[in-house]
């Protein structure tokens, strides 16, 4: 939403409903407001949106994105007294058919502009990447994923296993109580890796710590390394065959050099081939190309 | 580690190959030299793409002269592009690391100005035998031809300002291709992710047409006719009784 367009247009909504004393627009406008910023908070957290058909109240949404929030961080997003008045001023809305008294619209708006500066981080796109990182068949192991296997291998990684996760434990439980201070996108996001990190420890049984989202440059990068040789590969190809190409295209400027020249022609389409062939073999399957 | 130093050298690769290409500029491209019988030199000429053809010998020289290949010139104008594009890509690879910059949507021209370079490397490596070098009876690559009537030995061969354009090509060509399809990869990633979000929560949101709002709003201010109206378009303007949460 392009919030530096709806701006000064509500500003002038705001002036003009003033004028003709129709606080029943403003009124409406502002849980509007309210309930679609909710919305894109909800998606970006991968909650599902609003049930508008089945009248599902703006309140109800605001404890459902806390409860599940808190289920899993262990955070509170939005503060009781702040769904207590939003129910308020959608239950007087509701009774009075949108007349309401200004404190109750004026407190919806400075809601609604609270509400906007939160910065959610888009967990939608840390999906996307996990995508990659599925379909790839790769994973962006830790230095600790080895000392983890060393220690398999002694059939005692369950114990460091444990000292890991206690570790982001602490770290988790430091984050939510900073969090439940005051919201931090950054530190939410951080929280969000550790949760990653501690559930991919607990579950996967090889001991790897699967990190994804923020290291999603690296994923990227893992996935071309091994074709920066295949790439060698094409430009020896290409090269050869233009090579080989150039000598050819000589044979018709100068017929009875074809034997002569065959040589090169020979050598330069030969390697070109052979380049190619290897590019096959060993570098097209899983590239990027 | 490894994978990290096999990145780094092919960046360094992808330098050095930038620095033969520019190299190669300023070298001999081909040459061409006769032999009498008795191997003694009679005739050099050697081509390169700023100066043409030049000689060791002096310029009174009848015979150097008398054999001297037909003239030709690879246009000033494509050398200059050439030149700037090099020095605009190394630019690139050494200020705007692939693996350092956070904003990669910002690098998509330097990995398009790897590409052209790429091609005109290749460019000249193989318009310059096909369409300068053959037409003008020089043989390409290599050709030692002894004419035995004029009792003379033709030598032809590419020199070695050519070959370093080749190994430029080379060493250039697996990083600018990797740089390339990492920024544009992982561009189109992001952006589909992010419009995919933003279009769904563009359609799940309730639409407000602010413009019609405050146009029906001073419609009615002017003419005290509220027939305009958008209020009944909204559904939060039918307000329905508040549900018991029955869970999520």
């Amino acid at each position: 939403m392009n919030y530096e367009l709806i701006d000064p247009k509500l500003k002038t909504l705001i002036k003009v409903c003033n004028q003709t004393h129709n606080y029943q627009k403003l009124a409406a406008l502002s849980l509007v407001l309210v309930g679609n910023v909710l919305d894109e908070i909800g998606v970006k957290l991968g909650i599902r949106p609003r049930d508008k058909d089945a009248h599902e109240a703006i309140f109800h949404y605001m404890t459902l994105l806390n409860s599940i929030l808190y289920h899993n961080f262990k955070m509170i997003l939005f503060q009781e007294d702040v769904i207590e008045s939003i129910k308020k001023t959608e239950l007087l809305f509701s009774k009075h058919k949108g007349n309401i008294p200004m404190e109750f619209i004026s407190q919806v708006y400075k809601l609604y502009y609270d509400f906007r500066k939160l910065e959610i981080p888009n967990l939608f796109e840390k999906l996307d990447l996990e995508a990659i990182a599925q379909n790839s068949e790769m994973r962006v192991y830790s230095f600790l994923s080895g000392i983890s296997e060393q220690v398999k291998r002694k059939k005692s990684d369950q114990k460091l296993k444990d000292v890991i996760i206690h570790g982001f434990k602490e770290q988790e439980i430091q984050m939510q109580k900073e969090l439940n201070e005051a919201y931090d996108k950054e530190k939410f996001e951080k929280m969000i890796t550790f949760k990653n990190a501690k559930v991919a420890l607990q579950q996967h049984a090889g001991g790897k710590i699967v990190l994804r989202g923020r290291l999603k440059d690296n994923l990227i990068y893992q996935r071309s390394i091994p074709n920066i040789f295949g790439y060698l590969m094409i430009g020896l190809f290409l090269l050869f065959f233009v090579l080989g190409l150039a000598v050819a295209i000589q044979t018709i400027y100068h017929p009875k050099l074809t034997a002569l020249i065959s040589i090169f022609s020979l050598t330069f389409f030969g390697t070109g081939c052979f380049f190619i062939m290897l590019y096959r073999q060993y570098f097209k399957k899983g590239g990027i190309v | 580690m490894m994978i990290a130093n096999t990145r780094k050298q092919f960046r360094i690769l992808y330098v050095l190959g930038l620095l033969l290409s520019f190299v190669s500029l300023f070298l001999e491209w081909y040459i061409y030299q006769v032999y009498d019988s008795h191997l003694s030199l009679k005739s050099y000429w050697s081509y390169n793409p700023i100066t043409g053809w030049t000689t060791v010998f002096s310029e009174n020289s009848t015979v150097n002269n008398t054999l001297k290949p037909s003239t030709f010139h690879i246009p000033i104008t494509l050398t200059i592009i050439y030149i700037i594009m090099l020095a605009v890509s190394a630019y690139t690879v050494i200020f705007r690391d692939v693996e350092q910059y956070e904003e990669l949507e910002k690098l998509t021209i330097n990995a398009y100005a790897n590409i052209f370079l790429l091609m005109l490397m290749l460019f000249y490596i193989f318009a310059f035998p096909v369409f300068y070098l053959v037409p003008n009876d020089l043989y390409f690559p290599f050709l030692h031809v002894k004419d035995k009537d004029a009792d003379m030995v033709y030598q032809y061969s590419i020199g070695p300002g050519y070959c370093l354009q080749i190994f430029g090509f080379i060493f250039v060509f697996p990083y600018a291709l990797f740089y390339y399809y990492t920024v544009t990869g992982f561009q189109s990633q992001e952006h589909s992710a992010k419009n995919a979000v933003a279009q769904y929560v563009k359609d799940i949101q309730d639409p407000v047409d602010m413009d019609k709002l405050i146009a029906n709003e001073q419609l009615k201010l002017k003419f005290g006719d509220d027939s305009f109206d958008v209020l009944e378009e909204l559904e939060i303007f039918h307000p329905q009784p508040i549900k018991k949460r029955t869970g999520s």
